[in-house]
């Protein structure tokens, strides 16, 4: 087998992987970029605290915090 | 559809901003090829998937300074490899040949072994595999050819004195 046959092959197994509709793509692309309209619609310092820092990784360590106080 | 947390990283936008016709239209042309080169370094569907989308997001944060560039497939296929570097690829498999053929030309020749991959495994023509490596069309097939020779050579070695029957 000649290696141009070899890299056909290869390739030829790639299409199982990739044959996804382009349009459905870019549709989900839109839909995840769009900006959550619950939060959007929070008055703009609530928005700025919830841009502001990493209000999730701290409430976790507060709950672990607890949890070993247990 | 789940949303995505608003980070510091990534200020949240005050309004929700279309994508642009542009990004739409950059997308229709890379898409498919940015969803096959995913594959190939992943070997998993949905991870590739994944990857690439994430890859779209990122491109579309900072699309108007993209677009802005001399080589704007360039710049997204870079972040298309660094997003796809941060993926893990499926554990246990072992390479194939050509895919071991392609490492080692990687770490002697990196420009070589992508436009191997981009022509011969993701199957661009050459005027796209140089747009994404940001070179000429002209030096991209000489990388293509020099990196065919390393991999003739490579898979097919020639018979050394030893192993000819006398």
């Amino acid at each position: 087998m000649t290696t141009e046959e070899i890299l056909r092959r290869e390739a030829r197994h790639l299409d199982r992987h990739a044959n996804t509709d382009t349009d459905a793509f870019l549709e989900n692309v839109a839909l995840m970029a769009a900006p959550n309209p619950v939060i959007m619609s929070l008055p703009e310092h609530h928005l700025a605290a919830l841009t502001a820092g990493p209000a999730v990784p701290a409430r976790r360590d507060h709950h672990l915090q607890l949890a070993a106080q247990r | 559809m789940p949303h995505r947390r608003p980070t510091a990283h990534a200020p949240l936008p005050r309004r929700c901003r279309a994508a642009p016709l542009a990004f739409d239209a950059f997308f229709q042309r890379w898409h498919q090829p940015f969803l096959r080169y995913a594959a190939m370094r992943l070997w998993n569907t949905a991870t590739a998937q994944a990857a690439v989308l994430e890859t779209a997001l990122r491109i579309q944060q900072n699309w108007d300074q993209i677009l802005a560039e001399p080589a704007p497939a360039a710049v997204a296929f870079s972040i298309l490899n660094d997003t796809v570097d941060a993926f893990t690829p499926v554990p246990d498999r072992l390479p194939s040949p050509i895919e071991s053929a392609l490492s080692a030309l990687e770490g002697q020749a990196p420009q070589q072994a992508q436009c191997l991959r981009l022509r011969h495994l993701i199957e661009l023509p050459y005027d796209a595999v140089a747009a994404l490596l940001d070179i000429n069309t002209d030096l991209a097939k000489n990388q293509t050819w020099q990196g065919m020779r390393f991999l003739d050579r490579t898979l097919n070695p020639p018979p050394t004195a030893e192993s000819t029957p006398l």
